[in-house]
C-alpha cells in the first residue's frame, strides 16, 4: 500500500497544474453562463453535466498517453511495484480527481446560484441534480473509453480525439444493439439500459487492465497499438454488423400475426376483395419505427408484403383513403430498407380478381384528392408567416381566397370546396358558413365554437368540430344529417375508399370501449368491441367493415357488424 | 550465495516482425562485472530490460538473484539496480523528490549512502531534473541504483555521451559500490576504455545471440588479437567503435 500511495501522491503532484486550471475555467464557465441565462436553473445544470464529463474524458484520456509518449511510462515500469499497482494508482487517481472536479463544480455552481441567482433558482438546481446521477453510468462508459484510448495512442489531444470516436461508435453500435434486441423480443427499461451501460464500462476498465498489465512493457511497439485498435475496432464493427443485421432480418421477417403489430389505415378495393394494410411493430422507445403496407385477399385470408417499408398514398387534403378500383389502381410510397425516410419507388397495385399485380412508375407523382370537387383548383402562397389558399373554379375563371396562419387557410381543414361547383363551406369566426361563388352569397348553416371541419372520405359531408358538441353537414348544401354529438364522444369518419358516409362514436379517452358504427345514409348502426390502440377501423366496400377486435384479431364483419372471419389471428 | 547472479537460457524477444534476441543463452557469475558489448540494435538494451522484468520475453526464462523477472519482477527490481538508458521523470520534479519518491518503494533504502553517493558525485539534489545536465541526469540515476545497496547492478549506457570527469566521478562510485557490497555488474557500453578498466568479463551480442564470452584476456585472445581489446572486439562484423578518452 505504501507504494500505491506513493504514486497517487505522485499522479496528483503531476496534475496539480491541470486540476487548478480545470476548477478555474469550470467557475468561469459557470460564471458565464449565469451571465448570459441569468436567473435559470436549467443553463447551470446542462453546463455542471457537460464541464464535469468534459474534465472526465480529458483527464482519461491523459492517464496513460501522457507518460507513455513522454517515456515515463518506461521509468515507472522500473520501479519494484507490479504492473496493477501501477494501473491501479491512475484510476484511483482518475476516480478521485473525476470525483473533486464533480464536487467543486456542482459546489461552485450552488455558490453562484447563492450570489447572482434568483429566489428559488437555487432550489431548483438542488432539486434537480440528483437527477444528473442517473448520467453516472454513461459518464463511466466514456472515462473507460478514454482510459482504453489512452493506452493505445500518444498524449492527452490525441487519446481525446480517440475517445470521441469511441464514443460515437459505442453509441453507432448501441442503436442497432438495442433495435435487434427490441425487434427479438427484449422490452428495454431506462434502468437496464443504464446497468448496461455500467457493466460496458466495468469491461472497458478490466479490458485496460488487461491490455496494460500484459501489454503496457510494450506499449511502445505500434504494431501492439495498431493490433489492439484494430482488435476492437472490429469488435465493435462486428458487434454493430451483427445488430444491424439482425434489424435489416426482422424487418424482412416482419408478420401481421406479430401480436405487436399495431395497424394504422387501410384501403380496400372497390370489390372489397382485397384491403391494403399499414401497419408497424410497436416496440418500446422507437419513436419513429418504419411502417409496411400489406394486401389481405379477405376470401382466402392469405397476406402479401406490398413494401415492407412504405405507405399508401393518400387523399392530399383529408388523409383518407383514395379510390382503388381498375381506373385509379392503389398506389403506395415503397421506402428504401436501410433509410426508411427516403423514397425508392411508387407502385400501383392492381387488383383482378385473386391476383394482385404490382408496377412501378415513374411519373404521375400528383397528390389526388377525393375530398375537394373536381371543380376547384386550389393554389397556396405563404407570405411572412400568412398563408394565403387561393380556391379557383377551373371553369368559370371565378377565386375565393381564404386567408391567414391557423386553420382558416387549410384547405379541408378550414374550408371545403364540396361535390356541388362554387359551393364552400368554410369555418369562419367559430361558424360554419357556405360561399356560393355563384351568386356571391353567404350563409351560415351552423355556428357555436366551431374549431375545425373534417370531410367525410368522399368529400360529401364534413364532421364539424365545435367547443361543446360534433355535428355532420352535407357538404352540398350544409344540411344537418345528423342530430349533435355531445364532448364527451369521439366522432370521427369511418375511412373508405368507396362512396360512403359512416361514422363511430365512442367515449372520450376510452381505448378499449363499445363503438357505435353508424351509416348516416341508411341510418343502420351496431356496436363492435374495439381496440383503438390501432388506428384500423376500415369500410370493405358493400362488403362490410374490417377492424382490430378487443383480443387484437383483425377482423372483418358484414354491413350489419355480424364477424365474417377473422383475417389476421394474432 | 548462487554462482551465477544471472542465468538465461534461449531468451526471445520480438517486437513485430524484429527479432531483437534470438535464443540468448548467458551466465552472469555472482560478483562479477560483466560487460555487454555489442552493435547498435543488438538487444543490449532489451536483454536488461527482459532481466529486471520490465520486459516479458516471448520465449526462454531467465533467472536474476534466484528469481524469475518475468513472474517476479518487483521482487528483482526491488533487489537490483537499475540504471535505464533512458531516464523521463515528471518536469515539476527535483531530485531530491525523485530521490524521497524513490525511497518508498525500497526497504533497503538508505539515507546515508544516498548523502554518500551524492556527495561522491557532486551533486546537488535541489535542482530540477528537467534542467540537469546529461551527466548530472546520469549522477542522478546511479544515486537511485545504488542508495538501495542492490546485489545486482544493471547499468545501461551509464557513460554515454558524459564529459572525462563525470566518467570518472560515476567509475568511482561504482568501483566504490563493488568495494562495499557483494554485488554483480552488467554493464552496457560502447565505451571500450570503460569496459577494459570496469569489466572483468566481456560478452559480446550480434544479432540476438551471443557470439563471444569469457574474461576480458580470453575474449581477446579468441580473437587473435592478443590482449588489445580494441582489435579483439573489431575481429568481427562488430560495429563498435573504440571511444578516444582525452
Amino acid at each position: 500500500m505504501r507504494s500505491f500511495f506513493a504514486l497517487l501522491r505522485l499522479e496528483a503532484r503531476d496534475s496539480l497544474f491541470s486540476l487548478a486550471a480545470a476548477a478555474a475555467v469550470s467557475a468561469a464557465l459557470l460564471g458565464a453562463i449565469h451571465a448570459w441565462f441569468p436567473m435559470r436553473a436549467e443553463p447551470a445544470l446542462v453546463g455542471v453535466a457537460i464541464l464535469m464529463t468534459a474534465w472526465a474524458a480529458y483527464f482519461a484520456a491523459d492517464s496513460f498517453a501522457t507518460d507513455c509518449s513522454s517515456g515515463r511510462m518506461g521509468t515507472k515500469a522500473c520501479l519494484p511495484v507490479a504492473a496493477t499497482t501501477l494501473w491501479a494508482a491512475k484510476i484511483a487517481f482518475l476516480a478521485a480527481a473525476v470525483a473533486a472536479l464533480a464536487a467543486w463544480t456542482v459546489g461552485a455552481e450552488l455558490a453562484l446560484q447563492a450570489i447572482v441567482g434568483s429566489p428559488g433558482s437555487r432550489e431548483e438546481f438542488a432539486d434537480k441534480l440528483p437527477d444528473m446521477l442517473v448520467g453516472l453510468p454513461l459518464l463511466a462508459v466514456v472515462v473507460a473509453a478514454a482510459v482504453l484510448s489512452s493506452m493505445l495512442v500518444d498524449g492527452a489531444l490525441v487519446a481525446t480525439l480517440l475517445t470521441a470516436l469511441a464514443v460515437a461508435a459505442i453509441g453507432g453500435a448501441a442503436i442497432p444493439i438495442g433495435r435487434a434486441l427490441e425487434l427479438g423480443g427484449f422490452t428495454w427499461h431506462i434502468d437496464q439500459k443504464l446497468a448496461c451501460a455500467a457493466v460496458l464500462a466495468a469491461l472497458l476498465v478490466g479490458c485496460s487492465a488487461v491490455v496494460f498489465v500484459a501489454g503496457q512493457r510494450r506499449m511502445g511497439s505500434g504494431i501492439v497499438r495498431v493490433k489492439l485498435a484494430l482488435v476492437l475496432a472490429l469488435a465493435m464493427v462486428a458487434i454493430g454488423g451483427i445488430a444491424g443485421g439482425s434489424v435489416i432480418y426482422w424487418r424482412f421477417s416482419a408478420s401481421l400475426s406479430d401480436p405487436r403489430m399495431r395497424f394504422l389505415g387501410a384501403t380496400a378495393s372497390g370489390d372489397g376483395r382485397w384491403i391494403a394494410l399499414e401497419a408497424y411493430r410497436d416496440l418500446s422507445g422507437n419513436d419513429d419505427p418504419p411502417m409496411g403496407v400489406w394486401a389481405v385477399d379477405v376470401e382466402s385470408g392469405e397476406d402479401r408484403s406490398i413494401a415492407l417499408i412504405g405507405q399508401r398514398m393518400v387523399d392530399r387534403y383529408a388523409f383518407t383513403s383514395l379510390t382503388w378500383n381498375d381506373a385509379h389502381p392503389l398506389r403506395v410510397i415503397r421506402c428504401k430498407l436501410l433509410d426508411p425516410r427516403q423514397q425508392a419507388e411508387i407502385l400501383t397495385v392492381h387488383a383482378c380478381g385473386a391476383q394482385l399485380r404490382l408496377e412501378s412508375i415513374s411519373e404521375g407523382r400528383s397528390w389526388p384528392t377525393r375530398v375537394v370537387g373536381d371543380w376547384a383548383d386550389i393554389s397556396t402562397r405563404h407570405s411572412k408567416g400568412q398563408r394565403e389558399t387561393t380556391v379557383r373554379w377551373k371553369d368559370r375563371g371565378l377565386e375565393l381566397r381564404f386567408c391567414g396562419a391557423g386553420i382558416e387557410s387549410a384547405p379541408g381543414r378550414g374550408f371545403l370546396p364540396g361535390p356541388v361547383p362554387g359551393r364552400i363551406l368554410a369555418v369562419e369566426s367559430g361558424r360554419v358558413v357556405l360561399h356560393d361563388m355563384q351568386d356571391g352569397s353567404t350563409r351560415t348553416v351552423f355556428e357555436g365554437g366551431v374549431r375545425s371541419l373534417h370531410p367525410s372520405p368522399d368529400g360529401s359531408a364534413v364532421l364539424v368540430r365545435a367547443d361543446q358538441a360534433s355535428v355532420a353537414l352535407s357538404s352540398a348544401d350544409g344540411a344537418l344529417l345528423h342530430e349533435k354529438w355531445s364532448g364527451r364522444q369521439n366522432v370521427h369518419w369511418v375511412d373508405s375508399s368507396v362512396p360512403a358516409r359512416v361514422v363511430e362514436v365512442s367515449p372520450v379517452g376510452v381505448i378499449l370501449s363499445e363503438t357505435v358504427v353508424l351509416d348516416l345514409d341508411t341510418g343502420r348502426e351496431f356496436e363492435i368491441e374495439r381496440d383503438h390502440g390501432h388506428g384500423l377501423l376500415h369500410r370493405l366496400g358493400n362488403r362490410g367493415y374490417v377492424f382490430v377486435e378487443r383480443g387484437g384479431d383483425v377482423v372483418w364483419v358484414d354491413l350489419e357488424g355480424k364477424l365474417v372471419k377473422v383475417l389476421v389471428d394474432r | 550465495m548462487n554462482e551465477f547472479a544471472v542465468q538465461a537460457r534461449g531468451l526471445r524477444v520480438r517486437f513485430g516482425r524484429k527479432r531483437v534476441l534470438e535464443g540468448l543463452d548467458l551466465d552472469v557469475p555472482s560478483g562479477s562485472v560483466t560487460a555487454l558489448v555489442g552493435p547498435n540494435g543488438a538487444g543490449k538494451s532489451t536483454l536488461l530490460r527482459v532481466l529486471v522484468g520490465a520486459l516479458v520475453p516471448d520465449g526462454g526464462r531467465a533467472n536474476v538473484l534466484g528469481l524469475n523477472p518475468a513472474r517476479e519482477g518487483p521482487r528483482v527490481r526491488a533487489r537490483a539496480g537499475y540504471v535505464p538508458d533512458r531516464f523521463e521523470v515528471p518536469r515539476w520534479m527535483r531530485g531530491r523528490d525523485w530521490l524521497r519518491f524513490l525511497a518508498r518503494f525500497y526497504p533497503s533504502w538508505s539515507r546515508d549512502e544516498e548523502q554518500r553517493l551524492l556527495g561522491l558525485l557532486q551533486l546537488d539534489p535541489a535542482g530540477k531534473i528537467d534542467d540537469l545536465s546529461k551527466g548530472a541526469r546520469a549522477k542522478l540515476a546511479l544515486v537511485a541504483a545504488l542508495a538501495h545497496r542492490p546485489q545486482l547492478l544493471l547499468l545501461d549506457e551509464p557513460f554515454s555521451g558524459l564529459d572525462v570527469s563525470a566518467r570518472e566521478a560515476i567509475a568511482t562510485a561504482i568501483f566504490g559500490h563493488l568495494g562495499e557490497e557483494a554485488s554483480t555488474v552488467l554493464l552496457v557500453s560502447h565505451s571500450i576504455s570503460d569496459v577494459e578498466r570496469l569489466a572483468d568479463r566481456i560478452t559480446v551480442l550480434e544479432c540476438g545471440r551471443i557470439v563471444r564470452a569469457g574474461d576480458v584476456e580470453s575474449v581477446a585472445r579468441s580473437a587473435g588479437g592478443g590482449i588489445d581489446l580494441q582489435s579483439a572486439l573489431r575481429a568481427p562484423s562488430s560495429s563498435i567503435q573504440p571511444e578516444k578518452v582525452a
